[in-house]
């Protein structure tokens, strides 16, 4: 597995939505493995790779506030688009003015993280797909700050400051202290019924600021 | 983690019930029932039993109807669904009062009421069962006003009550056919099985989740903690529940749980700041926590109570609580001035510290409720916080009958212009987020919301003094409350850097040796007033304080000179002027150079308001230790 990275995330805001209170939000206390994965992805991914979050380490307390934010009531329809492409005539777009809802949010604030992970190859991979291009790859892209899309904790409106820790000797210390059940979070989604996709969820627990992922294979049932 | 700790306390409920209530288990639900209809065995209805409970509200007793444990009801909008055995007259009696557009608005319901019941009760083999069939196919809607017994009780039929049944005057519902029928069709419902996010064990999803009830200003009927009512709420294809799997067993026990904390039945009712609902509660049985939390936070209600009515004998009781729990916090409050950890022991008895203690704030979005805030910490850590709070709010008082421990739901009133007309709705309005950022603040013991200084100092800036009907001047601008928070507020906010720039003023008085400009020239201008005063007598139209406090307060360099210069007339004018003339004399010795800044920022304006109530303060002192 050699060619884990570690990375520090840090923003002003941050938003990880609970799935039971997703319509007026409540962020989980800590960054989700699959906002920590989405973060790496908007960095560097390829289909020949995939991301594995290992660990988490809180590097700042807990802290919420309310905010209140336009929102809208309807998603772009699907069944809508394939019609307009068939060449029907209908309007393909949300109006924002029409569809707008106000809705409050618990979001987190003043968040740091520091994110360890590493990829795996998938049955995607060519032969030229070899563990050190892409670890170089991502190495590189990280040190220079590129992005395929902006990173971001959660929502879009939170934008994430990322960068690369080189050593892992570097990872700051966190205050906080003791263990802490966060209760169960939600892992990721398991894609692998593209008909039927799953939540999974972990018992996230916290010890002197740091959480332990578990594996996919320990999580999926 | 919300869910989760509720569904906790459902257990710890429902193992210990508390007195007089009684918790549903999954499948039920607690709903008022106003009337019981008794059956023959044959199906007959021989009477209608009304189930009032009387309830003491208030100083008035009110006919409330009785709280049962029913099935789980359904959610109704605009569509028809009839629930199992519990509902109200419109479904069992297709009754209605309303003149509805639709002719068979009622017959309709009933149909479903009996397609329903009868489908479900013909599972159960029991007498009780048989009756309440032979009931429903018997009935006729149509001819039902006819019925003598349906006559005598038309009226409160119609209110709209939920009925249930009796057979030879015995519950329906406690009937075990009747039950294991109905909890048999439960388990068989269409859902799906997937990992619930509280428990983490694979189990049926509930669908739709209950209705809370009781949060002011949600619909009446209840709202939902957890809805997926639209499109953009729903991700992968999924359908309402199944877009946050939580299993039946805990949507049907969190709902229960957060209903109890709502209800009226709770000994520890919710706290409600603006708009939203704060319920509380520990994570152990003994229910002592929780009240000892309520009187934490509400301590002026514990003392108006204690100054209310003293004729009636019953009030003495509660008097006497009053009076304990004043004594407590009082208590408590000195072991934390003192350094002490805090003795919960003294409080009562011997609550644990560690207790886990959860407050969550629940405010009102149409047909949903949304979170302001959920806090949990060990119950100690709060007590300590809250006690802090109060202690950072002390500030000399102006009259010796004013709360020592001032509400939080004061403050946020202080925020709301006097004039306004439905204070309690402008209230709500204006501090829907505000309430919940400053009870979170004061539950963690962090920096008050910037926002609600601005809107204290705003207050300050627009308001006048009022004048009572008596012809009292009641001290609207300047008062104890708004001083008592901006002292608190300039101290949380340092409190964290360690060094806290204006350290000396943050006290209870005066300080007259401070020397900040700010300070001083507020300090001057409870001088300046006063002399004026004096000079002038009570009953000036406006005085420096209507006039110019304002601009004093935030531009000293464009009034003071206009003011001292004004000064001169009244130290010769006033009986004793001369002292005056000193007194302001020493104060401006005080100031350094350039004795008064164009401007003074928020802060400093927050510390020129704390010099002038100082100094008035100090003034009335010495007045009341001469009376002596």
């Amino acid at each position: 597995m050699g060619y884990g990275i570690t990375i520090r995330v840090q923003g002003d805001y941050a938003l990880f939505t609970r799935p039971e209170m997703k319509v007026e939000r409540v962020s989980y206390d800590v960054i989700t493995p699959s906002a920590a994965r989405g973060i790496i992805e908007a960095v560097y991914w390829k289909p020949a790779i995939r991301w594995v979050i290992e660990k988490i380490h809180v590097l700042k307390e807990i802290q919420f506030t309310n905010i209140r934010r336009n929102e809208v009531s309807d998603k772009a329809s699907v069944d809508n688009a394939l019609q307009v492409m068939k060449g029907a005539n209908k309007p393909l777009y949300i109006a924002a003015t029409e569809a707008r809802q106000q809705r409050a949010a618990m979001v987190l604030k003043d968040v740091d993280y520091v994110i360890e992970a590493h990829f795996e190859l998938t049955e995607k991979a060519g032969p030229d797909d070899t563990k050190e291009k892409h670890y170089n790859m991502v190495l590189r892209r990280l040190r220079n700050g590129q992005h395929f899309h902006a990173p971001c904790l959660g929502t879009r409106e939170f934008p994430a400051r990322v960068m690369l820790i080189e050593d892992k000797g570097g990872i700051p210390t966190s205050p906080l202290t003791g263990k802490r059940d966060l209760g169960y979070m939600l892992y990721d989604l398991d894609f692998s019924n593209p008909r039927d996709i799953q939540p999974m969820f972990f018992r996230a627990v916290m010890e002197d600021g740091e959480i332990t992922v578990p594996k996919p294979e320990e999580v999926r049932r | 983690m919300i869910l989760q700790a509720l569904y906790n306390y459902y257990q710890i409920l429902l193992n210990d019930p508390p007195e007089g209530v009684e918790i549903a288990e999954p499948g039920y639900s607690n709903a008022p029932v106003s009337y019981a209809l008794n059956l023959s065995e044959q199906g007959e209805l021989l009477d209608i039993i009304p189930l009032f409970v009387p309830v003491q509200q208030g100083k008035k007793t009110v006919e409330l109807p009785k709280r049962m444990n029913v099935p789980e009801q359904v959610k109704r909008s605009v569509n028809i669904a009839a629930n199992f055995l519990c509902d109200n007259a419109t479904y069992v009696l297709g009754l209605t009062g309303k003149e509805a557009k639709d002719p068979d608005y009622a017959q309709k319901r009933f149909e479903a009421f009996r397609e329903r019941n009868v489908q479900l009760l013909q599972k159960a083999d029991s007498p009780a069962a048989h009756a309440v069939i032979a009931f429903l196919q018997k009935y006729n809607p149509k001819t039902a006003s006819q019925h003598s017994v349906i006559a005598r009780h038309l009226e409160g039929l119609l209110e709209g009550g939920n009925l249930i049944f009796q057979v030879e005057g015995k519950n329906a519902l406690d009937d075990t056919e009747i039950r294991r029928a109905w909890e048999n069709s439960r388990t068989g419902q269409q859902t799906t099985e997937m990992q619930c996010l509280v428990t983490g064990q694979k189990e049926l999803v509930a669908r739709l989740h209950p209705d809370i009830k009781g949060v002011p200003g949600a619909q009446t009927k209840g709202a939902s903690l957890v809805s997926f009512n639209l499109d953009a709420f729903t991700s992968y294809g999924k359908e309402q529940g199944a877009n946050s799997p939580i299993s039946q067993r805990v949507a049907s026990g969190y709902g229960v749980a957060l209903n109890y904390l709502l209800s009226r039945q709770n000994p520890n009712q919710p706290i409600f700041l603006g708009d939203t609902a704060v319920v509380y509660w520990a994570d152990a049985p003994d229910k002592r926590y929780a009240s000892a939390f309520y009187s934490f936070l509400n301590p002026e209600y514990q003392q108006e109570q204690e100054e209310g009515k003293t004729e009636e004998a019953h009030d003495k009781n509660k008097r006497k609580r009053a009076n304990n729990a004043e004594k407590m916090l009082g208590e408590v409050a000195k072991s934390v001035e003192q350094g002490r950890a805090i003795d919960l022991a003294k409080l009562r008895e011997d609550l644990d510290d560690n207790t886990r203690f959860y407050v969550l704030g629940l405010a009102p979005n149409a047909s949903r409720l949304a979170v302001r805030f959920f806090l949990t910490e060990p119950f100690g850590v709060f007590a300590e916080r809250i006690m802090q709070h109060y202690e950072d709010l002390q500030i000399e008082k102006e009259y010796a009958n004013q709360p020592t421990y001032i509400s939080p739901y004061r403050i946020l009133a202080e925020c709301v212009s006097p004039k306004v007309t439905q204070r309690d709705e402008e209230v709500k309005k204006s501090w829907s987020l505000l309430g919940g950022a400053f009870m979170r603040s004061i539950l963690m013991g962090t920096p008050y919301p910037e926002n609600l200084y601005n809107a204290i100092l705003n207050r300050i800036r627009h308001d006048g003094e009022e004048t009572t009907a008596n012809n009292r001047v009641r001290s609207v601008k300047i008062n104890y409350i708004r001083t008592a928070y901006i002292k608190a507020h300039l101290i949380r906010k340092y409190r964290r850097y360690g060094k806290n720039p204006y350290q000396e003023v943050l006290q209870m008085s005066l300080n007259e040796s401070y020397k900040n400009t700010p300070y001083v020239l507020g300090r001057l201008f409870a001088v300046l007033e006063k002399v004026q005063k004096e000079a002038i007598g009570d009953t000036i139209n406006a005085t420096i304080k209507d006039r110019y406090f304002t601009a004093a307060c935030a531009t000293p360099a464009s009034v003071f000179p206009t003011l001292l210069r004004l000064s001169n007339y009244w130290t010769s004018k006033a009986e004793y002027g001369g002292a005056s003339d000193r007194k302001i004399q020493t104060l401006l010795n005080m100031l350094d150079a350039a004795p008064f800044p164009a401007r003074l920022n928020l802060e400093e304006q927050g510390i020129f308001v704390l010099g002038y109530y100082h100094q008035k303060a100090a003034f009335y002192k010495t007045n009341s230790n001469l009376n002596e």
